[in-house]
């Protein structure tokens, strides 16, 4: 069969991500898809080749080593690794980490570390181990319950005595999203279903083929994971995600007065009108009682109150179609960002008060969601979105029951 | 109608503004655990106190207020609402039950005149269903769909359209 690399059965993308560190980087800062030796090159002319002759990639000697590493230049076009040019070493922190979905043996105890999803139902999560487990025994860390080693499996053949000798592999951190989302939509973290239907669509087959993870993944998901330029936000962390708090505690968002090109951001107030009775643009003048626009007949709490039920989509629309919505609450923005962008989930915490949810609304929309980690986190959460669709399907179908028979 | 029926506890309301059509006060008489659904009218009905009470309604067209106590004798019995489920309830804007769904089906005019009812005399639960009903008939719809059901005329002209086109930028992607 020869080798072949176990994907996230959360997010699908691999386990085994490879780096080409650039020339002012430390030794440490690269590493092969093994993630224990560099991404080597025989001759200038293979960079050539690979990279083009601008890329600005140099060959280097290795230390402690014959061989030459492949540095990468701005211009890298490897497919072997993803380039320190792009992605950098703390975006991608946790790219490999891998840790396994495991069901309880009968001799199973308690830990003081185990969640409730743990204590109460019949599997458990093991520690974390490294990369490309290739069908091998996976090491992880810490033993928890006593498992130092586990298979990472992502296919079952037509025998389902062997189906707890393996473990269901994904990211620590795909994990805590679907435990986020399973919480959220079941109101419990639900592994038994996630294990169930596992199985359910991993006979025979590869279990994540045919899922919609993306046109992205499913290019880069060859036998070696293809690192194709452009693709880099697949191996960011999608939960720690640098500079995403400070830009969060910065309240860059709060009301200014010099920002151009706005329409809601500050309020104009016609001279003689008090403050409350201000716009942030001036309004058209009424049309007055005539008007057959029954929206322009409602009063303005009233005007909102149907507001709170429209999406963005309707809400612009709405706003071409009557005079009575050129202006829009500020604080509406509030609940459109925690709808339009639900993995954004620091909204929850951040002071309602203090914040231009308008100007908030289009950072978060156009320039935040352009980091990686979080063009990552929007990613793994439709996907999750889709594995709950499916979990869901097939419990209301009795496909998957309460019943931990196997099946 | 009221007429028929039997009354425990009448309570009577005078429209200013009768109804269409003959004018019959037994129509307007209606059960005090309904008319309570109104908090307007509930806290006016302690303020006055007594039995076989007349409350003159001004603001609401008779016809738009028989119809806006049929849905308060229809959920007379409904628990309380505390005011809290607001927010929980407030995105699922299609959970509108079978009965009031049917009971909204009336032409745009009434549907508008019930809500503005039910904003004066502060009946939240009906407020709340009739502006769900009218967000639900805008889902979907194009400016130039919309304007078609609300019988909205296009007035904007094209600089206008322009500049909210502009604007609507922060919703794009």
């Amino acid at each position: 069969m020869g080798y072949s690399e176990v994907c996230c059965q959360l997010c699908g993308v691999t386990f085994a991500i490879a780096r080409h560190r650039r020339a002012d980087e430390p030794p440490e800062a690269a590493w092969d898809y093994t993630g224990t030796g560099f991404i080597s090159s025989d001759h200038e002319e293979e960079l050539v080749d690979f990279c083009g002759e601008h890329s600005g990639c140099q060959l280097m000697q290795h230390e402690g080593s014959d061989e030459l590493e492949h540095i990468a230049g701005p211009g890298c076009m490897s497919g072997a690794g993803y380039s320190g040019h792009q992605i950098s070493l703390e975006e991608m922190k946790g790219c490999r980490a891998i840790q396994c979905l495991v069901r309880k043996r009968p001799d199973w105890t308690p830990e003081p570390d185990d969640q409730d999803w743990e204590l109460n139902g019949n599997y458990f999560v093991t520690g974390i181990g490294d990369g490309s487990p290739d069908e091998s025994q996976l090491e992880v860390d810490p033993p928890r319950h006593g498992t130092a080693s586990v298979w990472a499996n992502d296919v079952f053949w037509d025998h389902f005595e062997d189906e707890d000798s393996g473990g269901l592999p994904v990211h620590p951190t795909c994990f805590e999203i679907f435990k986020r989302l399973s919480r959220r939509r079941f109101g419990f973290v639900d592994v038994h279903s996630l294990y169930r239907w596992r199985i359910l669509d991993g006979v025979k087959n590869r279990f994540n083929d045919g899922f919609p993870y993306g046109f992205a993944v499913t290019r880069c998901q060859q036998q070696w994971w293809d690192h194709m330029p452009g693709t880099e936000y697949l191996a960011a962390n999608p939960i720690n995600i640098p500079r995403l708090r400070q830009l969060l505690k910065n309240h860059s968002c709060l009301v200014s007065p010099w920002s151009k090109g706005v329409v809601f951001h500050f309020r104009y107030t016609p001279p003689g009108a008090s403050q409350v009775e201000g716009h942030a643009t001036p309004p058209p003048a009424p049309t007055g009682a005539s008007t057959s626009d029954p929206f322009q007949k409602l009063p303005s709490e009233i005007q909102q109150m149907i507001l709170a039920h429209c999406t963005t989509r309707d809400i612009t629309n709405l706003r071409l179609a009557s005079r009575a919505y050129r202006q829009l609450p500020i604080v509406l923005f509030r609940r459109l960002t925690l709808e339009d962008m639900p993995w954004l989930w620091e909204v929850e915490d951040v002071d309602a008060r203090e914040v231009n949810w308008f100007d908030f609304y289009r950072q978060a929309k156009t320039c935040w969601m352009n980091m990686k980690g979080l063009q990552n986190r929007r990613r793994i959460w439709r996907a999750i979105e889709e594995v709950l669709n499916r979990l869901d399907k097939y419990r209301r179908d009795g496909v998957i029951t309460d019943d931990d028979d196997l099946i | 109608m009221a007429t028929s029926k039997q009354i425990k506890d009448p309570v009577k309301l005078i429209p200013t503004i009768p109804p269409s059509g003959e004018f019959d006060i037994a129509n307007f008489t209606f059960e005090r655990k309904a008319v309570e659904r109104s908090i307007l009218l509930k806290n006016m009905l302690e303020d006055l106190g007594g039995t076989n009470t007349e409350i003159p309604i001004p603001n609401v067209k008779g016809d738009v207020l028989l119809k806006v106590m049929d849905w308060c004798d229809h959920h007379m019995n409904d628990p309380p609402t505390t005011g809290d489920e607001d927010n929980d309830s407030r995105r699922k804007t299609t959970d509108i039950e079978e009965w009031d769904q049917n009971f909204l089906q009336v032409d745009q005019e009434m549907l508008f005149e019930i809500i503005l009812a039910a904003n004066y005399l502060d009946i939240k639960a009906l407020l709340d269903i009739g502006c769900k009903t009218v967000a639900n008939m805008i889902k979907g719809k194009s400016p130039e769909e919309i304007r078609k059901t609300f019988n909205i005329q296009n007035d904007f002209t094209p600089e206008e359209e322009a500049q909210i086109r502009a604007e609507n930028e922060w919703a794009e992607e």
